[in-house]
């Protein structure tokens, strides 16, 4: 293999790494399985709130 | 382009495909989670919408008591729904209880009363329902066939 093709290749690898780091970083600013829950039963929560107060209960 | 050169690509891209499949977008549970988050946001918007018409006198106190009561049994199944979600997470074997719980509001939601009689006021609330169908919808695409678990 002659080096301009090692140092290509060695340039695809950095570029590779480089998105799959940005890749998993924005991935990891998801909220989590039991936040989103959290998230959902809040709201649940609040028209449950709302609608017995609507219906006088 | 070198054989060399291609083979060193295709490991780079198999690499990075097998890093996303643990992805958390692929988890089953966590699609589940998010479609329900999604449905109880979308519902609470069509909820707020429907005071703020009856406030101003566009929906009438019958209509308006029928669809909260409906909200009220939404909100209770949904709570159920979350639940489900949990458990099924921790024992795979408690899927149906999820599929049971999507059943259960999508009945909810068909069965709605939605004979509102002013027209501005059913079209200004179609939008945040049809939010909250597509919501629902997503739920029931996260979920495995029936009888199997994910």
């Amino acid at each position: 293999m002659n080096p301009q093709t090692i140092l290509t290749i060695g340039d695809l690898a950095v570029k590779a790494a480089q998105l799959y780091t940005t890749l998993r970083a924005n991935h990891s600013d998801l909220p989590t399985f039991e936040e989103l829950l959290a998230k959902a039963d809040a709201n649940f929560d609040a028209v449950e709130d709302a609608a017995k107060k609507e219906l006088g209960g | 382009m070198s054989r060399r050169l291609l083979c060193a690509i295709c490991v780079i891209c198999g690499l990075l495909f097998l890093g996303f499949t643990g992805c958390p977008q692929q988890d089953p549970y966590r699609k589940a989670a998010v479609a329900a988050a999604d449905f109880a946001a979308a519902l609470k918007t069509f909820q707020d919408s429907e005071i703020a018409l009856h406030n101003s006198g566009s929906i009438d106190a019958e209509t308006h008591k029928a669809i909260q009561s409906v909200l009220l049994d939404t909100a209770r199944a949904g709570k159920q729904l979350d639940q489900a979600i949990r458990v099924a997470k921790s024992n795979p074997e408690a899927w149906t209880a999820v599929i049971a719980a999507v059943d259960a509001l999508a009945r909810l939601q068909s069965d709605g009363v939605l004979h509102i009689k002013n027209d501005k006021a059913r079209q200004q609330l179609a939008a945040s329902l049809a939010l909250a169908r597509s919501a629902l919808g997503a739920l029931q695409l996260a979920l495995p066939a029936k009888g199997a678990t994910p």
